[in-house]
């Protein structure tokens, strides 16, 4: 899942397939480059191999395997140097669960344009428009 | 299009000259439109739509503002899948009242282009995509001058009905200058009305859910975190419906029908597990019917898409005869989900649970066993529940 003649790199996190599916498909269309990810382990292993910062990391908390909560901690304790301090925005139905956190987050179902909106924020260089 | 404007417009100049209903000019669902509108006396002449006073506006706003809510982020998909034609997506309640509209900035401040407060029942405002909607029950297309009134000639509109628990409560609407642009917006415009139908199940689902917050602070959790699992269609659903609406160059058009059906295909799977849950929060019995049990198993397992992933376990229902019970059918619903998730609970991460329906002789009645397929030392029992035979509510019927 690519797209010419962007630069940066969101990172989709969600374990649903529906949803990771249609949120790249609008991010793509309208201009970013994305990556989808299944769950926090993937995305362990993702950060953990790849030199890739992404410009945005939009993250679900409820997940198996690893939880987004649990994936952030990593993030910022465990990860990469190169990544340990990436812009993370949660994507959730357990709003309660990362307002603890003082984490940026949407609550679902979000409101796609908003999503383009903070796309464009953090990965300005990459929208085509 | 062209040869249906040109007839419209002929009815029209014929009926507000002569007040004749001319029959083969008008399509069948304008005709009994005009119908209605000439038995109601509904003025041809009027140039615009008359409006609540500004302070009944905001009154109105302010009672509806759920399915304004509901209605915002279709209207915008629908608004920018209009690109830059002048347009607006309108949403109205049940009495035919505009409630908001997204559109172009010119549409949007014409002061003769209805606005919030906007009275679009056809009794006052002829036939029309709103009032004419709501008339009939069903999708209307009103193209230039088959609305009865001159002042909206120059629109082409588009209006689906809204149903909530089988009740309309309002109409979403689209009005654009061009045919064949309002032609372009009809799939996004169908998605979207049933868009916001789940918009409005998902407030009454939230609203469910609160509520056992007082009574039962554990239940309210549980079902909370099953309300989180539920939304997740809606969610896809809503990106889809503003992905393909960003899909309006022609290169795109077989992507936006693809992504339209699975936005509509989510929309079901959100209504399915919505209307499930809901049963599972409410307090009474349901209707007392005969229920296959299979079929309740299956939607339960449905329902538990997202805990059994998340818990990495797996649950398939063995194949056996199928098994009726008469049963207030929420109650069943509550039954089976309780012990889906007692066995739920019980089982290990990785482990593959079977579910299996038997009839049972001594004593007479239906079992739902659980057991662990993957458990080293062979099956283990992990929960079950019994329902007997003999009382009307409770027997086996078959």
């Amino acid at each position: 899942m690519t797209c010419q003649g962007s630069s940066a790199t969101l990172f989709v996190i969600d374990d649903d397939a529906d949803y990771r599916e249609a949120l790249c498909e609008l991010l793509e269309w309208a201009g970013f480059r994305v990556l989808p990810v299944s769950n926090g382990r993937d995305a362990v292993a993702l950060f953990s191999a790849s030199p890739e910062r992404p410009c945005l990391v939009l993250l679900d908390v409820r997940m198996p395997h690893m939880d987004g909560i649990q994936l952030y901690r990593w993030l910022r304790e465990h990860g990469p140097p190169s990544v340990r301090d990436v812009d993370v925005v949660f994507v959730t139905a357990a709003e309660d669960k990362v307002r603890a956190l003082g984490v940026p987050f949407f609550a679902k179902p979000v409101d796609p344009e908003k999503i383009i909106g903070l796309a464009k924020t953090y990965c300005r260089g990459g929208a085509a428009a | 299009m062209d040869r249906l404007d040109r007839a419209a417009r002929e009815a029209w100049r014929r009926y507000t000259s002569v007040g004749a209903l001319p029959h083969a000019l008008l399509r069948p669902n304008t005709y009994r439109a005009w119908e209605r509108c000439h038995e109601l006396r509904v003025d041809p002449t009027r140039p615009r739509a008359e409006a609540l006073s500004t302070i009944d506006t905001e009154r109105l706003l302010g009672r509806r503002a759920d399915l304004i809510r509901a209605a915002r982020p279709y209207m915008l998909a629908l608004s920018r899948a209009a690109g830059g034609l002048r347009h607006a997506a309108m949403i109205a309640d049940e009495g035919g009242a505009l409630l908001a509209l997204a559109g172009d900035a010119e549409t949007e401040t014409d002061p003769n282009f209805p606005s919030a407060g906007s009275l679009l029942a056809e009794e006052i405002a002829g036939a029309n995509g709103v009032g004419t909607t709501l008339a009939g029950r069903c999708y209307v297309e009103l193209v230039g001058p088959e609305h009865f009134i001159g002042g909206f000639h120059a629109f082409t509109c588009q209006g689906v009905p809204l149903l909530d628990s089988d009740r309309v409560v309002g109409v979403l609407s689209t009005s654009v200058r061009e045919v064949a642009a309002s032609e372009s917006l009809h799939g996004i415009l169908l998605v979207a009305s049933q868009g916001v139908e789940a918009e409005l199940a998902r407030e009454r689902l939230e609203h469910a859910v609160r509520g056992l917050e007082a009574a039962d602070p554990l239940e309210a959790r549980r079902f909370d975190a099953l309300r989180q699992d539920v939304i997740q269609a809606l969610s896809a659903a809503r990106v889809r419906v503003a992905s393909a609406a960003r899909a309006s160059v022609p290169e795109r058009v077989d992507a936006r029908v693809r992504t339209l059906a699975l936005a509509q295909r989510e929309l079901e799977t959100f209504k399915r597990r919505a209307d499930l849950c809901l049963d599972l929060v409410a307090a009474d019995e349901g209707e007392v019917r005969p229920l296959v049990v299979d079929q309740v198993v299956r939607g339960v397992v449905d329902l538990l898409e997202t805990e059994l992933s998340v818990r990495g376990v797996g649950i398939t229902l063995a194949a056996g005869e199928p098994a009726v019970l008469v049963r207030g059918e929420k109650v069943l619903r509550k039954e089976v989900f309780r012990v889906l998730l007692e066995a739920l609970e019980a089982a290990p991460t990785g482990s593959e649970v079977v579910a299996r329906l038997a009839a049972t002789a001594e004593p007479p009645g239906l079992e739902l066993r659980l057991v662990l397929a993957t458990a080293p030392t062979g099956a283990r029992p992990l929960a079950r529940h019994f329902w007997a035979l003999g009382d009307s509510r409770r027997g086996v019927a078959g």
